[in-house]
């Protein structure tokens, strides 16, 4: 112990100064102390989401994103080196999995062709109006949040390529999250896990109504209008639309039901975004809003 | 002070960012930039002055998408710890780890006690990086302490701890 003792640690330096007495360590104090209370400050008013603070970390995140993007490189060479094939029997194991995949796609092809088909004579007959075109802006996720707090990430797309709040965003999979703030050239998504995350939703053939909640956890939980109503493990997921901001129709993922509980499993992997596309779909009521009651101007 | 300034940044920073890893070994990340920002304070407190912890720790939020606020009084707590540490223990190794242990215990305790006030739900995270994220911190910082002061004699990385402690 007493050769542990005597270490680098418990040195000095010959001949070293001593330390200065008296007012620069009140100094430091008095400078840990400030800060400890401003970085309360700042944490309380980020509880009540103060106007202040929001724009001021929307402008923080924008003017930094360059920096953002540029301390990103590394992680975009480690992700790509994570991603590839190990070797010549996983490649002919993705290229089996490809042509199976691509097999059952042929099937739903002939099957979508079909229902086309189905739908537009429908649509003869009840004279109706054509669905609404609903555009779409595509971004790379450059920031993530931490899941203790809120299960977000910021996108580099905003306000000037028409992304507004309340707009969902999705990846080749299926719904991903919604946007709760738009920045000039950045966005805010708040994903489908987040505690404060509720999605109308229709449930399997039946279509029956219920809100997606997120717990913070992996997987949402399911909570149905209709508290009764059974529903089968396997049943799929997807957005109903009657909250007026989001899309009908959007895939979000199926019902596992295990011994009594009842959860979601989400189609799109979010612990591993990296591209979204936001669906830039005016509610159907906003241009009512504001043509006819003059509200938004 | 400019080169620790940039350590400590580069380190918050890096260690926030998304890599490809599986969520446990990721959250176990932060942890090592607070025991680098742990180990700078108590080897310098000179060049670690607390309105640069703050920066760093906003670099941390705004990387993290954590509340404005919480990396900052994490790593002031760290800060703390160790001005306090160094101010009673003086240098010797194994308090030093002993000291860390109980700095980082102390700031898990303040993370835990933010996040559940902030949430109004009891935030428990994995104790799995928790504990990844120490151990591993508490080695690096080990080594970057044992390193500095083996190659400093007086002139290396960093400058040797003069005892403060009382004897």
């Amino acid at each position: 112990m007493t050769g542990f003792r005597h270490d680098s640690f418990s040195r000095s330096h010959a001949g070293a100064a001593p330390p200065p007495p008296g007012p620069p360590r009140t100094r430091a104090s008095l400078g840990l102390v400030v800060s400890i209370a401003f970085a309360l400050m700042l944490l309380a008013l980020s509880r009540v989401e103060h106007q202040w603070l929001k724009q001021l970390r929307e402008e923080f995140t924008a003017a930094l994103e360059p920096a953002l993007t540029l301390a990103r490189l590394p992680v975009e060479g480690a992700r790509a080196i994570a991603d590839a094939p190990i070797g010549e029997s996983e490649l002919l194991k993705q290229i089996a999995d490809l042509k199976q995949e691509n097999t059952e796609l042929r099937q739903w092809r002939l099957r979508a062709q079909d229902l086309e088909g189905q739908v537009s004579e429908l649509r003869r007959i009840v004279a109706g109006a054509p669905d609404r075109q609903v555009g779409i802006a595509t971004g790379r996720i450059y920031v993530e949040g931490d899941p203790t707090f809120a299960a977000s990430a910021i996108i580099d797309i905003g306000a000037t390529h028409g992304v507004k709040a309340g707009f969902a965003a999705i990846n080749g999979d299926g719904l991903v999250g919604t946007i709760v703030a738009a920045g000039p050239r950045s966005a805010r998504l708040l994903l489908l896990t987040d505690r404060r995350s509720r999605i109308p939703v229709f449930v399997g053939k039946e279509r029956l109504r219920g809100i997606l909640s997120g717990n913070g956890a992996g997987a949402p939980s399911l909570e149905l209008v209709a508290a009764a109503t059974k529903i089968e493990s396997g049943a799929l997921i997807s957005t109903s639309g009657e909250d007026g901001m989001l899309p009908r129709g959007v895939p979000i993922g199926h019902v596992v039901a295990k011994e009594g509980t009842r959860g979601v499993q989400l189609n799109a992997a979010l612990d591993r975004l990296d591209f979204v596309s936001v669906l830039l779909f005016e509610p159907p009521g906003a241009d009512f809003a504001q043509g006819t009651l003059g509200l938004g101007q | 002070m400019l080169l620790v300034s940039l350590v400590l940044i580069t380190a918050a920073v890096a260690l926030n960012l998304p890599w490809p890893l599986e969520s446990s070994a990721r959250a176990a990340l932060p942890y090592l930039a607070l025991a680098i920002v742990h180990g700078h304070a108590y080897r310098i407190p000179d060049a670690v002055p607390a309105p640069l912890v703050l920066i760093v720790g906003l670099a941390a939020d705004i990387v993290a998408d954590t509340p404005l606020g919480f990396w900052p009084l994490v790593y002031l707590g760290a800060v703390a710890c160790a001005r306090g540490m160094r101010h009673l223990i003086g240098g010797s190794a194994g308090l030093a780890l002993t000291g860390l242990a109980v700095a980082v215990s102390a700031v898990t305790t303040i993370m835990l006690a933010l996040a559940t006030t902030y949430l109004y739900t009891l935030a428990m995270p994995d104790p799995a990086p928790v504990i990844a994220g120490t151990g591993l911190g508490a080695v690096l910082e080990l080594a970057v302490l044992g390193l500095a002061g083996f190659a400093g004699r007086g002139q290396g990385l960093l400058p040797a701890v003069p005892p403060t402690g009382p004897r």
